[in-house]
C-alpha cells in the first residue's frame, strides 16, 4: 500500500523509464560487431540483389555466349593442352582409316571438347574392331590402341556374304567368294552361331578338302557337307563328326565319292546309303 | 576472523577489464539526481594497465563519451529505499548516456554516501628478515592485521594504507628499497553498513552491469576538488550533498578519515516547504532561484512569487503568493548552521585541528548557496575554499558544477586508482581448520 502510493507521487512528477526489455535490447543493439555484422551483410545483400537484377534485366543485351567463349578460350584453349595428333595402335592401314573416318576430329583439338566414352563407342562400333583403348599421352597425342577381330569363316546370308570370327559374330562383308578362297564357306540360317562346329568338321575333312565347297546347316539342325558335283554329305545331327571320321577312314570313301552320287547319308548309324543323281530316279519312276 | 577481500579483488579485476576494454560507466546515485559518465579510455594505455599494481600505470588518459543526468528516485539519503524505482533510474539515466556513447557499459565504478560509514585508523608493525624493505614484507604486515569488522553486518569499503613507518620514520609513501628494521604501516579502513550496499549492488545487478568497485562518495569528491598542496598540507573536504554531507580529511595525499554526516540539502528544502506550506519542488525551486545565506536589507522588500504548483492537480493553492526573500534566508541560514557545526564535530573528530594547513574545501550543489561562503568563513575562518571540481576531457561545461564533483572525482579515481590493501598479496595466514573450512567452500562454489 505504502510502495503504490510512493509509485502513484512519483510516477506524477518522474520521467518515463526504459522498460527492462527495451533496456536489454539496446544494450545487445549497441554491440559493435552486431552492428557491423549486419551492416555487412546489408552490403552483401545489397550486391547480390543488384547484381541478379542486373544480370536479369540486361541479359538480351549481354552477349552471354560470347562472353562464355571467350572465356573458356581464355581459360582452356591453350597449346599446351591441346591434343596434336592420333595414333592407332594395333590396326590394319583400311582399319584405321575407317577409324579416322569415323572420328572426325580435325587437329589441334581442345580435350575439353572432345567425349572419350563417345568415342570409344564409335570404335567399338566397328564391325571388325574386337576390344579398344583411347588415351591421352603426356605429349599430346590421343592413343587408339585396337585389337582386330580375326575372319576365320565365311557366311553366305541371302545374296549376302560375310567374314565371321570365331565367336560367330560378323567382321565384314565380302563381295565375292573368290576374294577370300582361304576360308570356308558355311550356308544356312544360324549357322554363324556353330562356326566353332563348322571349322572342326572342316579339320577332319581336310583329305577330301580339294573337294568340299562349303557346308550347309540344315533346318538349324544338322550339317550337309557340300563337294563339288554337288555331292551331298549328310552328317547326323548328333555325333557328327564321329560318323564322318569313321566315314572318312573306311576304305570306301574314295570308291563312294567317285560314282556320281547326289548324297551320302551318315545318318543312320553304322549305315552309309547313298543316293543317286534325282534325275535318274526321276526317269526310272517315269 | 581472516577476510580474503574475495569480493574487492573481483571488483578491481573488473575494473582493470574494463579499462583494457576501453569502456567504463561510472555512477553516482545521489539522493537527488543521478549521473551516469561512460569513460573511453585510450588506447595506448590499455597494455599498461595489465600490470599488478594499479598504481604502477601512469595517469590514464581518457575522455569523457556519454553523459546523462536525471532525478533519482527511491532513494534516501545516498541508500535504496525502494529497489524497483532505484533500478528505473539506473536503467534510464544508464540508456541515455550509452545513447550518447554509441556504445555499452558493462562493469560500472559507483561512488557511494550511505550506509552510516565509519573511518577507522590500524596501526601495524613487522620486523623485517632481511635490511632492506621489499614488496612482500607490506603483504606479510598487512595480513597481521585483523581487518575483522566489529559486526559481521559492515562490509570493507576502503582500506587505504595511508602512512609508512620505518624504525622511526614516519610519512614514507613508499619504503620498498629502503633500509630498515621495524616496518609499520598505517591503513584507513573505512566500513560501511552492508545491507545498504548490497542493495545498491542488486540494484545494478539486476540492470545487466557489473560493480567494478564502490567509491566513498566523499573521498571521490576530495579527489577532483583538492589541488595539489591540499592534499599534501592536509585540509578537508566537505561535500555539501542532497540527501548527507560528506566529510574526508586528507593528509599527504591520502585520506585519513571519511565521515557523512546525515544533513543535506534535502533538508533545507524541506525546512522551507514547512515553513511556507508549499510543495517540494516549489521549495527547491525558490532555494536554488532565490535562495542565500546572509540577509540585507534588501531582501525584506525582495518577493519571490510562489507559483501555485502543478496546477492540474488543482490541490495546493497557497495563503500566500508571496514569500520575502529575507524570509527565505531566515529559513535557511539555521538548518545551514547546524549543517555546519555537524560538519565541525565531525572535523574534530577526524582530528582536523592537527592538521598543519587547515583549510576546508566546500564543494557539492549546497555549497553554491549565494553566501554560503560568508558563512563558513564566519564559521571556520579565513581558511575555507568554494571547490569546483577539476576539468575532465569530454565533460560538458554544464556539468562542471560544484554538484558534479562527486562523479568527476570518480573519473580521476578510475584513471589513476589508489592502492588498497587488496592490491598487495598478502601470504596465505590461517589456521589448519580454516583452511579445510576455505577447501569444503571452495568445493561448494566450483561444483
Amino acid at each position: 500500500m505504502i510502495r503504490s502510493e510512493y509509485q502513484h507521487h512519483n510516477k506524477t512528477k518522474g520521467y518515463s523509464t526504459p522498460s527492462k526489455l527495451r533496456y536489454r535490447i539496446e544494450r545487445i543493439w549497441r554491440r559493435v560487431w552486431l552492428r557491423k555484422l549486419i551492416l555487412w551483410v546489408l552490403i552483401l545483400i545489397f550486391f547480390a540483389t543488384s547484381l541478379t537484377s542486373g544480370l536479369l534485366i540486361f541479359k538480351n543485351e549481354f552477349n552471354f555466349r560470347g562472353f562464355k567463349s571467350t572465356m573458356e578460350a581464355f581459360a582452356f584453349e591453350r597449346p599446351e593442352l591441346s591434343i596434336i595428333d592420333l595414333n592407332i595402335k594395333g590396326a590394319n592401314p583400311d582399319l584405321s582409316n575407317q577409324i579416322k573416318a569415323i572420328l572426325q576430329l580435325s587437329f589441334p583439338i581442345n580435350p575439353l571438347k572432345i567425349n572419350i566414352n563417345y568415342l570409344q563407342e564409335l570404335i567399338n562400333d566397328v564391325e571388325s574392331v574386337d576390344f579398344s583403348k583411347i588415351r591421352i599421352t603426356k605429349n599430346g597425342i590421343l592413343e587408339v590402341v585396337i585389337r582386330e577381330r580375326i575372319p576365320v569363316a565365311l557366311h553366305r546370308d541371302g545374296k549376302q556374304l560375310m567374314l565371321l570370327d570365331i565367336d560367330g559374330r560378323r567382321i565384314g562383308e565380302v563381295f565375292s567368294r573368290l576374294d577370300r578362297q582361304d576360308l570356308p564357306l558355311v550356308v544356312g540360317q544360324g549357322a554363324n552361331y556353330r562356326v566353332k562346329e563348322s571349322l572342326e568338321i572342316y579339320k577332319l575333312a581336310s583329305p577330301i578338302i580339294n573337294r568340299v565347297r562349303g557346308m550347309i546347316l540344315v533346318g538349324e539342325r544338322r550339317w550337309d557337307i557340300v563337294l563339288d558335283g554337288n555331292l551331298k554329305i549328310k552328317l547326323p545331327e548328333k555325333g557328327a563328326k564321329k560318323a564322318f571320321s569313321a566315314f572318312l577312314e573306311s576304305g570306301e570313301v574314295m570308291k563312294i565319292l567317285r560314282q556320281d552320287f547326289s548324297a551320302v547319308d551318315l545318318r543312320n548309324r553304322g549305315k552309309v546309303i547313298v543316293r543317286t543323281k534325282t534325275t535318274v530316279i526321276r526317269e526310272e519312276k517315269i | 576472523m581472516t577476510i580474503d577481500f574475495r569480493r574487492h579483488r573481483e571488483s578491481r579485476k573488473k575494473l582493470r577489464a574494463a579499462i583494457r576494454g576501453g569502456t567504463l560507466g561510472l555512477l553516482d546515485i545521489g539522493t537527488s539526481k543521478i549521473a551516469c559518465l561512460i569513460l573511453k579510455f585510450a588506447e595506448g594505455n590499455r597494455k599498461s594497465s595489465r600490470s599488478e599494481h594499479l598504481q604502477d600505470t601512469k595517469r590514464l588518459a581518457y575522455r569523457v563519451v556519454g553523459v546523462a543526468t536525471k532525478k533519482s528516485r527511491g532513494i534516501k539519503s545516498g541508500e535504496v529505499v525502494v529497489a524497483d524505482e532505484v533500478e528505473k533510474s539506473i536503467r534510464s539515466v544508464v540508456q541515455q548516456a550509452q545513447k550518447m556513447a554509441a556504445t555499452t557499459i558493462d562493469d560500472v565504478l559507483i561512488c557511494f554516501s550511505g550506509g552510516s560509514p565509519v573511518s577507522k585508523n590500524l596501526f601495524g608493525e613487522l620486523k623485517l628478515e632481511t635490511p632492506i624493505v621489499e614488496t612482500r614484507d607490506i603483504g606479510a604486515l598487512l595480513s597481521k592485521y585483523d581487518f575483522g569488522t566489529a559486526s559481521s553486518k559492515r562490509e570493507i569499503l576502503h582500506a587505504m594504507p595511508i602512512n609508512f613507518t620505518l624504525d622511526d620514520k614516519t610519512g614514507l609513501i613508499d619504503p620498498c628499497g629502503l633500509a630498515g628494521q621495524t616496518l609499520g604501516l598505517d591503513v584507513n579502513l573505512m566500513t560501511v553498513d552492508q545491507n545498504a550496499l548490497d542493495n545498491i549492488t542488486q540494484c545494478f545487478n539486476r540492470c545487466q552491469l557489473g560493480l567494478a568497485g564502490a567509491v566513498f562518495a566523499p573521498y571521490a569528491s576530495a579527489r577532483s576538488s583538492l589541488v595539489e598542496d591540499e592534499l599534501k598540507l592536509g585540509s578537508a573536504c566537505v561535500d555539501m550533498g542532497s540527501g548527507s554531507t560528506g566529510v574526508s580529511i586528507f593528509l599527504n595525499h591520502q585520506m585519513v578519515f571519511g565521515s557523512t554526516v546525515k544533513f543535506g540539502g534535502e533538508h533545507i528544502t524541506s525546512d522551507i516547504m514547512q515553513a511556507f506550506k508549499i510543495s517540494f519542488e516549489e521549495a527547491e525551486r525558490i532555494k536554488t532561484l532565490h535562495g542565500g545565506v546572509v540577509i540585507t536589507n534588501l531582501d525584506d522588500r525582495d518577493l519571490i512569487e510562489l507559483s501555485s504548483g502543478d496546477k492540474a492537480e488543482g490541490v495546493l493553492n497557497y495563503d500566500r503568493p508571496f514569500v520575502s526573500r529575507s524570509e527565505l534566508i531566515s529559513v535557511i541560514r539555521p538548518r545551514l548552521e547546524e549543517i555546519l557545526e555537524e560538519v565541525d564535530s565531525q572535523l574534530d573528530l577526524g582530528g582536523f585541528d592537527h592538521l598543519p594547513s587547515k583549510r576546508i574545501v566546500f564543494t557539492g550543489g549546497g555549497s553554491q548557496l549565494p553566501g554560503f561562503y560568508e558563512l563558513a568563513t564566519d564559521l571556520f575562518g579565513s581558511r575555507v575554499r568554494i571547490g569546483r571540481p577539476m576539468r575532465i576531457q569530454g565533460l560538458p561545461q554544464a556539468l562542471h558544477g560544484s554538484q558534479f564533483s562527486a562523479i568527476i572525482g570518480l573519473a580521476i579515481e578510475a584513471s589513476y586508482p589508489q592502492d588498497e590493501v587488496w592490491d598487495f598479496d598478502m601470504p596465505f595466514r590461517a589456521g589448519a581448520t580454516e583452511r579445510f573450512r576455505l577447501a569444503v567452500n571452495w568445493f561448494k562454489e566450483n561444483w
